[in-house]
């Protein structure tokens, strides 16, 4: 114990440093955890979380969302359309990272990065709208090319075959330039002694892409990858709850829709809280997961 | 060698035309809510919504929009929110990354850990609002700084920046006998300038962008930031409840000109942040 | 690890329970009515001596004018010598109300929903209005048994609904299209489809390409005049045909509507995206040229305004409205909900602990409804300046064209009739056409949800599977098979037996 307090006066400065930051946690962040606790309590407004009465039985609120016949096609469409945006999210920006450090004209790449994050900033009403513009079967553009070259039109909104790509491909356009950002900002950490010693042994672009560049950024990828595992059930509800309509609900209904729908109707806060929390556990026990396996890979978080 | 610079060349060559592709791809979009925004409505309306070269070209959209009432108000706490905002994000967030950066600080993995959990468990909305109503945040402009002033997200990449860190500079400065505060900032801030810019944007977007906490913990409407005002516009005609008589909807243009006057002023610090990337391969030279 | 999460769990525990102590402030509900509070009989002399009162009002809207751009304010608030903090909120409305009434800092004034009217009104956080009704002549005399019933949950008055507005959709139709046809205008379900037919293949805008429809619309309410020829309602309401309780969606004759609207679709008359269009989307498509028919409000069509843009577009066009269809029912042009109302106000519970605030927010609510002063203010303005009176008529000035912000200041609404006649002078043709259109009376914002059930779940698999049976992707002999599945899986019954309770408690069902 002894030995514990001395190392850590120690570094009595350090942990000076962490205290504000700590302080924040603690009130902002832990303060307000007893809130879900009405997962399993009938919550009452007027008598507040903690004079509410326990639900009966406890896991009552979580059985009212297993029960919803609509329990198993939301999972699967919320896991199918998270996984779809993890790889088509992180894989395009950390090659969009690498082709702009790669290029060497400073004004080129200063116009592809700027330009490429522009559409970070258009909100999914403004996305959708452009979305319509092209499209839409009765007056989309692409439809109107179609009509007027093959004869056909494809409801591309509106069928489930095509619903979930458009969800990732606006995802993608939409995010691409912003999420190469942090990775750019993590090549240019790499030291250029690397790539000196690299090019004098003679390897070329993608050699150095593939042994320098990659490596050097690998703990980054490793990072945000276990971070946005956490996540896996958000599939992205603003997004979702814009695009959808019921001829796709089948493909595109999700956890957030559905409580966001059904909380709507029945003002149901405790329901709400015990949809959150498996879905925190779940995401949680993931990041765990994650951060395990990581480790065997040399890599973790903490 | 001769092959390898061939197969620069030509990869070269297919970074080139991708990234032309990409550019494009965003650029035509963007020019579209360009031209919606300057066209007059009745002609967005007969195009079909489309327009690709807009026959007549009118400001009425820009001017109605900076006309309305709530717009300077809203302005100005949106950029107070901004700069204030994430001076104080940065500063907790360093603070907070350095030392958890250092593999020997007794306890380091418990607040990692402690501080993870905080990114996929919440108390929810309303316990959040009394812990913001019982530290008297409510209806200031603080509400919407202090409730989100460290993001887990932001000081775990923080802190993985400050692991890479050669060792050697702690050292170094050991033996100049400089204490932790002091290496802190006169060694290892002047370094961070390309991942303190980075997070730096990051936090800045968020505040410009500030919407949820605004709602929630400010009622007076005078001290409404940016995007609740754009909100507004746009959801009207997104709405599905029944539009009153007399209401009058926001036209497409106005509200593609409300996008467009919300987002350019954070749009144009970008550039300004991307000076620090290069920079960035200095602090490389350094470690090497 | 391991060590860590007994720690972390130790934490989350410790700052709950110091929490509870001190966050959880919740109003407690004790206290009845404390009496009538008490009025200053002599509020309007003295005026000047008093104090203003403060309070705080939240109502949902695009929003108003601030105090100093708002003479309707202003003089609201001259008037009644009261400081009234008015918040008006465009966006999500209702989480914002969530955390107030949660987090004890309820406005004094407030726009409340059903839902949310419900579910706060059983958990004693609103005042019961009963008891203060005396204390609003204007709204006593103005308002029957009937609009009380809207602001009720289980017979406690929780909420003052807006006075009621009058029906103002219907079909309307391109009326140039059908003279470049040379069609008739559509009576009945037949030459109504004659002409959609007509509007989709034989190029009703002469443009030599096939690029309209027939018929376009948001979601199932497009076909809200056919299930009307039918002689029924949209899915999901609750009627009341020969004495008995029906629910449309079991309705033979709604499933006659179906299979009319499968073969409308099936000729491809429907704009394809009808499930899909969102806000005023159809109404865009329509002043496009895009379609030719289309059931909507008034308001979204003949709108000075409105009627500038379309013709701006094409000066030929010419929207007009058509009459009810006839069709094997009871010929109607669409239903009406007896229960519906604009929107509702509400008084926090606490409130009784102010008893000068809640007199200022009686007062205020009895101002501004009945034929008086106050009333004028904020349907109409300030006299002189927006409008003017002549032999007892409103006259409007330019200057109330300013005042488009007037309706959300209107809480308890207006005489809908009056109101329009001289705000919408140009329209009163439509208004009154409207308005003349027979209705089935339904009940559906009578009814409560059920306990235990997910309504949504119930309107989601509704929905989904009618959309199926109308675009041919599920045969109409399935059916009853979906009937059937409405009352297994989705406890149709439970809403069956909530609306035959209600509805005989309120006397609508014998």
């Amino acid at each position: 114990m002894g030995k514990a307090w001395t190392a850590a006066w120690k570094h009595r400065a350090l942990y000076l440093m962490m205290l504000p930051g700590l302080a924040y946690f603690v009130t902002y962040k832990y303060g307000p955890m007893y809130g879900a606790i009405i997962a399993f309590k009938d919550y009452n407004v007027a008598q507040g979380m903690m004079g509410s009465a326990w639900a009966d039985p406890w896991y009552k609120h979580f059985l009212y969302f297993y029960r919803s016949p609509y329990f198993s096609s939301l999972l699967w469409n919320t896991f199918l359309i998270s996984l779809y945006k993890l790889v088509w999210g992180m894989l395009p920006g950390i090659a969009l990272a690498i082709m702009l450090f790669e290029i060497g004209n400073r004004t080129f790449k200063r116009w592809v990065q700027t330009i490429s994050y522009l559409p970070h900033f258009l909100s999914w009403v403004i996305v959708y709208g452009m979305v319509m513009a092209f499209l839409s079967e009765s007056t989309g553009l692409i439809n109107m090319w179609l009509q007027e070259w093959f004869g056909f039109k494809i409801g591309f909104l509106t069928s489930t075959d095509y619903f979930r790509s458009i969800l990732v491909g606006t995802d993608l356009w939409k995010d691409l330039g912003w999420s190469a950002i942090i990775y750019l900002a993590a090549i240019s950490g790499v030291s250029p002694a690397l790539f000196e010693a690299a090019t004098v042994d003679g390897a070329g672009r993608l050699r150095k892409i593939w042994h320098v560049t990659l490596p050097g950024i690998r703990n980054v990828i490793v990072l945000l990858l276990i971070l946005r595992l956490g996540h896996m059930l958000d599939a992205g509800f603003d997004q979702i709850y814009i695009m959808y309509n019921i001829h796709v609900y089948p493909v595109a209904d999700i956890i957030d829709t559905w409580v966001f729908r059904t909380g709507l109707e029945q003002f149901n806060f405790s329901m709400a809280s015990a949809v959150g929390l498996f879905k925190s556990i779940i995401g949680f026990a993931l990041v765990l997961a994650a951060n395990r396996v990581a480790k065997l890979w040399g890599e973790n978080i903490w | 060698m001769v092959k390898t610079g061939m197969v620069d060349r030509l990869v070269l060559s297919f970074i080139y035309g991708t990234l032309i592709l990409l550019s494009l791809s965003v650029l035509f979009p963007i020019f579209y809510v360009v031209a919606v925004s300057l066209t007059p409505f009745e002609e967005v309306l007969r195009n079909g919504g489309f327009i690709v070269v807009p026959r007549a070209i009118t400001w009425e959209a820009y001017r109605i929009f900076l006309t309305n009432d709530r717009i300077p108000d809203a302005y100005q706490v949106t950029f107070i929110i901004t700069v204030a905002g994430t001076l104080i994000n940065l500063v907790l967030t360093a603070l907070l990354a350095y030392p958890l950066s250092k593999p020997r600080l007794p306890g380091r993995k418990i607040f990692l850990l402690l501080i993870v959990f905080t990114m996929l468990f919440n108390g929810g909305i309303i316990p959040t609002y009394l812990i913001v109503k019982a530290t008297g945040l409510l209806n200031t402009l603080w509400a919407m700084m202090i409730p989100n002033a460290v993001s887990a997200f932001n000081l775990l990449i923080m802190k993985t920046f400050y692991e890479n860190l050669p060792e050697s500079l702690d050292e170094a400065a050991k033996i100049d006998g400089a204490g932790e505060v002091r290496t802190l900032v006169q060694i290892v801030l002047p370094l961070s300038m390309p991942i303190m810019a980075t997070i730096g944007l990051f936090y800045s977007v968020g505040h410009w962008n500030e919407f949820f906490q605004a709602i929630m913990y400010v009622s007076d409407t005078a001290k409404f930031p940016l995007q609740v005002v754009l909100r507004g516009i746009l959801s009207r005609s997104q709405s599905v409840e029944e539009l009153s008589l007399e209401e009058t909807m926001p036209t497409e243009s106005l509200q593609m000109a409300a996008v467009i006057l919300t987002a350019v002023p954070i749009i144009v610090v970008y550039p300004f942040i991307q000076k620090h990337f290069t920079q960035g391969v200095l602090l490389g030279s350094i470690k090497g | 690890m391991k060590k860590a999460i007994p720690v972390l769990l130790m934490m989350v525990m410790l700052v709950g329970v110091v929490l509870a102590g001190c966050g959880d402030n919740s109003p407690s509900s004790s206290g009845k009515p404390s009496g009538q509070a008490e009025r200053g009989d002599s509020s309007k002399d003295s005026n000047a001596s008093k104090e203003p009162v403060e309070i705080t009002v939240m109502l949902s809207g695009p929003g108003v004018p601030d105090l100093d751009k708002n003479p309707i304010w202003q003089q609201l608030s001259n008037d009644l010598n009261m400081d009234m903090e008015l918040n008006v909120i465009a966006s999500e409305y209702d989480q914002q109300l969530n955390v107030k009434m949660a987090g004890g800092t309820p406005p004094d004034l407030f726009n409340i929903g059903k839902v949310p009217l419900t579910e706060m009104g059983r958990q004693g956080l609103l005042l019961d209005l009963e008891p203060y009704l005396d204390d609003m002549p204007n709204v006593k005399a103005l308002y029957d048994e009937n609009l009380l019933n809207k602001g009720r949950v289980d017979g406690t008055l929780y909420a003052l609904p807006k006075r009621a507005d009058i029906p103002m959709d219907s079909l309307w139709i391109r009326k140039d299209w059908l003279e470049r046809l040379d069609l008739e205008m559509p009576t009945n379900l037949e030459t109504f489809k004659e002409v959609a037919l007509a509007f989709t293949n034989e190029d009703p805008d002469g443009n030599g390409k096939a690029d309209t429809y027939g018929i376009t619309g948001t979601a199932l309410y497009t076909f809200a005049p056919i299930f009307g020829a039918y002689g029924t309602g949209g899915p999901g309401s609750y009627a009341i045909k020969g004495g008995e309780l029906v629910y449309t969606t079991e309705d033979p004759a709604f499933r006659e509507a179906l299979s009319y609207i499968a073969d409308l679709i099936a000729a491809g008359v429907v704009d394809p995206e009808i499930m899909a269009n969102k806000g005023t989307d159809d109404q865009q498509k329509a002043f496009q040229g895009k379609a030719g028919i289309l059931f909507r409000g008034w308001g979204e069509l003949v709108k000075d305004s409105y009627v500038e843009q379309y013709k701006s577009i094409n000066p030929d066009a010419e929207w007009v409205q058509v009459g009810a269809l006839e069709g094997p029912g009871d010929n109607y042009m669409s239903v009406w909900d007896l229960g519906r109302t604009p929107n509702r106000l509400a008084i926090p519970k606490s409130l009784e602990k102010s008893p000068e605030k809640l007199e200022q927010v009686l007062e205020l609510l009895n101002y501004v409804t009945g034929d008086g002063k106050g009333q004028n203010i904020v349907n109409y303005g300030i006299e002189g300046t927006h409008y003017k009176v002549e032999n007892g008529e409103v006259v409007p000035l330019p200057a109330m064209s300013d005042l488009d912000y007037s309706w959300q200041m209107q809480l308890t609404a207006r005489d809908e009739l009056a109101y329009l006649s001289v705000k919408f002078a140009n329209q009163k043709p439509y208004i009154a056409f409207a308005q003349e259109q027979p209705r089935l009376e339904v009940y559906d914002s009578f009814i409560p949800v059920p306990q235990g059930v997910v309504a949504d779940d119930k309107t989601t698999y509704e929905t989904e599977e009618i959309t199926k049976f109308i675009y041919g992707r599920r045969p109409l002999g399935d059916y009853d098979q979906f009937i059937e599945t409405l009352y297994k899986q989705f406890q149709l019954q439970l809403y069956l037996d909530s609306a035959e309770d209600t509805l005989t408690e309120l006397g609508y069902l014998q």
